[in-house]
């Protein structure tokens, strides 16, 4: 099972890294994902969680962006699946490399997601809907100036839960779409990840997974190719845990 | 266990491998594919001033080069106006990489896209020639092309005489009317010749600069100063039509100030208030060209749509120097066409100069039944409109300078000599293209619409 796994993902990996032909001229670039994160359960219900992130591009400028994001999320537990409503919070240090103006801007993200997840025996599916506005940070005066971003972003996540193995495969395809009154140079992309988190123990996790990313046009997209790495502290309160324990 | 981690080393090493191969860029051309020409210094575009290009003496030949796909990307969706990287060539000299894309608002698209939708343009192209816009300094590679930072070219499908881009701002800039310069060129796309264009000048900080004493300021397009209530736009607005300075820290005082002056003022004091903060003979020498000429999908013509009526085909700067603001035209290929009877279905504006019709309400005008509100119910309009005898001297100084008819046939027929030829040569390979005998006929009109607008 695992051996077929592994074939899969080489399959999968080989049809993005050679699709570059002179019919669609690829604009490709790849890039790291470094971040970190602490999660809090608030109880059964409520998690808060904080992460740090920085990108780094490996062609042209070498910082792209980093950010500081807070993470609010209610959880409802139903009969065979569970589901979500959540908001996000982004400050964003953003390198613009492109037009007039270059260097180091400020942004924020707001974000909005439900997310709904099923389990099968060994096999789990999660989908997620999400709403996220980027604006940048400019005098309240001149915020029309700014660049802003809108997208809906619909994700879905399958994951195999493999006897013995400590590296359960999850693989995610996700597509972003461009709200009505988005700027023009904003593009529809899609991305599909695949990786694993490893657990070291029941607070602390890694996950590692390769990220692909193309624009939707069929004239000189930008692709993206990236290594995530992230460390996930997972704490809970002390009475919850005591609770637990009990 | 040994064994199994090599063989884990190896698959990482075969990741990172294939990565770095799909990452790798091929120096001295773009990821598209088109080369990057670094110019010596010496190259004539650098050295030589946007006067050399505006040249009413030359028909200029462009040649654009760009990868067949990213041409065969632009052509399926005009009206995405979508940039692609391509090169442009002009007098044997090559800038390479710069922006290139179709452009234009609705009227630009009429017959040149398959979708069926004209209030909507969409679908494929079907016209050979689409107006198009080339940025120079395209993603920092270049800066500029004879101080020009974007070349437009307008494909004048809406205008059969091929003339009313070149005359209408020639003529308002005669009248010492800040306006874009235009001359007619020829475009070759792939080396294939795509037929006859006018090149107007891009208004952005270049033209600021050429055209004002001090070209740093705030550049608006079609936001007009008062709201149609009468009260003060909103910054969102301005800020959204800003052309120039889009920074951080960047105001909107000397526009906002005149907008607020003007409201607050009593009609006894407009006259004042207009004159503090504008060129007023300028100003009204520009009501006497768009009126002369019928610019009527101008900046005086206020369109109502639900409810909401404002103008467009504008700009507005601040002068900085000055602290004075400047209204400049825009988008003339529609201009002439009324002025001996409503030819256009959608442009025509109902009043003279000054005038105003339903007590400031919107209404019916034109073949089509478009509504519209009267400009002078606008005050900045009507504060401009009292000055009746200085509007009547500059009309008179119109008709009997560049607009008299030994001055402007004489020009049109230069200008017309100077096209024949390409006009002929795009009529010999493209069945859309206007036949010489259309376009001779359409010049003798406009002479007759001209000869209309001196005597009426």
């Amino acid at each position: 099972m695992r051996c077929s796994f592994i074939l899969c993902l080489i399959v999968l990996l080989r049809l993005p890294f050679f699709t570059q032909n002179d019919n669609s001229m690829n604009n490709v670039w790849g890039e790291n994902w470094l971040s970190s994160s602490i999660n809090l359960e608030l109880n059964k219900l409520w998690e808060i969680s904080l992460e740090e992130q920085i990108r780094i591009k490996n062609v042209n400028e070498l910082y792209d962006r980093s950010f500081t994001e807070l993470k609010l999320e209610r959880y409802y537990p139903v009969s065979r699946s569970e589901f979500n409503f959540g908001f996000a919070f982004r400050y964003i240090f953003l390198n613009d490399d492109s037009g007039g103006e270059q260097g180091i801007e400020k942004h924020q993200r707001l974000s909005y997601y439900y997310t709904q997840k099923f389990e099968r025996n060994r096999f789990s599916f999660r989908y997620r809907v999400q709403y996220q506005k980027r604006r940048e940070l400019l005098a309240k005066t001149n915020k029309h100036v700014g660049d802003f971003r809108k997208y809906w972003r619909i994700k879905t996540d399958f994951n195999y839960n493999f006897k013995n193995w400590k590296f359960d495969p999850k693989i995610s395809t996700e597509l972003f779409l461009r709200s009505s009154d988005s700027p023009t140079n904003q593009r529809n992309k899609y991305r599909i990840s695949i990786g694993t988190r490893y657990r070291l123990n029941k607070k602390h996790d890694f996950v590692i997974k390769y990220l692909f990313e193309k624009q939707i046009k069929s004239w000189n997209p930008d692709v993206i190719h990236a290594i995530a790495l992230k460390y996930n502290l997972r704490v809970k309160r002390a009475n919850e845990k005591k609770e637990n324990d009990k | 266990m040994k064994k199994k981690k090599m063989i884990n080393n190896k698959w990482l090493l075969l990741l990172i491998t294939v990565i770095a191969f799909a990452c790798k860029k091929v120096d001295g051309v773009t990821s598209s594919g088109v080369e990057i020409i670094t110019p010596k210094g010496d190259e004539d575009y650098l050295n030589f001033s946007s006067d050399s290009i505006f040249n009413q003496n030359i028909l200029p030949r462009f040649d654009i080069n760009l990868p067949q796909g990213a041409f065969e990307y632009i052509n399926s969706d005009p009206a995405a106006e979508d940039y692609v990287e391509g090169s442009l060539t002009y007098k044997g000299e090559t800038i390479s990489p710069i922006g290139i894309r179709y452009k234009g608002s609705i009227g630009a698209f009429v017959g040149g896209v398959s979708g069926e939708d004209w209030a909507n343009p969409s679908g494929y192209k079907i016209a050979t020639k689409l107006s198009m816009k080339f940025k120079i300094d395209w993603k920092g590679y270049n800066d500029t092309f004879y101080n020009l930072k974007t070349l437009q070219l307008h494909s004048m499908n809406l205008d059969p005489s091929q003339l009313h881009d070149r005359l209408g701002y020639w003529l308002f800039r005669e009248m010492d009317v800040p306006a874009p310069r235009a001359i007619h060129v020829k475009l070759y796309i792939n080396g294939v010749y795509n037929g006859l264009f006018s090149l107007v000048e891009q208004i952005d900080e270049q033209f600021a600069d050429y055209n004002f004493s001090s070209g740093k300021g705030n550049l608006y397009k079609e936001v007009w100063p008062l709201k149609q209530n009468g009260n003060i736009q909103s910054n969102k607005k301005f800020y959204k039509g800003l052309v120039t300075n889009r920074m951080s820290g960047v105001n909107n005082d000397i526009i906002k100030n005149f907008a607020n002056e003007v409201r607050n003022s009593s009609m006894e004091n407009l006259e004042n208030v207009l004159n503090d903060y504008m060129d007023i003979d300028q100003t009204i020498a520009l009501a006497v060209v768009d009126r002369a000429i019928r610019n009527d999908d101008g900046a005086f013509h206020w369109y109502c749509f639900l409810g909401n009526c404002e103008p467009h085909n504008f700009y507005w700067y601040e002068n900085p120097s000055t602290q004075k603001v400047h209204l400049i035209p825009w988008d003339l290929d529609n201009a002439f066409e009324n002025i001996i009877e409503n030819a256009n279905p959608v442009t025509p504006i109902a009043d003279i100069w000054g005038d105003t019709t339903n007590n400031c309400q919107p209404f019916e005008y034109g073949e089509m039944g478009i509504q519209q509100k009267s400009a002078a119910c606008d005050k900045i309009v009507a504060g401009l409109a009292l000055d009746k005898s200085k509007y009547e001297e500059l009309k008179t100084m119109l008709i009997t300078g560049p607009m008299s008819e030994e001055v402007v046939n004489s020009k049109i027929d230069q200008w017309a000599a100077q096209i024949r030829n390409a006009t002929q040569e795009a009529q010999l390979l493209y069945e859309d293209a206007i036949s010489i005998g259309e376009w001779e006929f359409e010049i003798i009109k406009l002479k007759s619409q001209l000869d209309h607008a001196r005597n009426n």
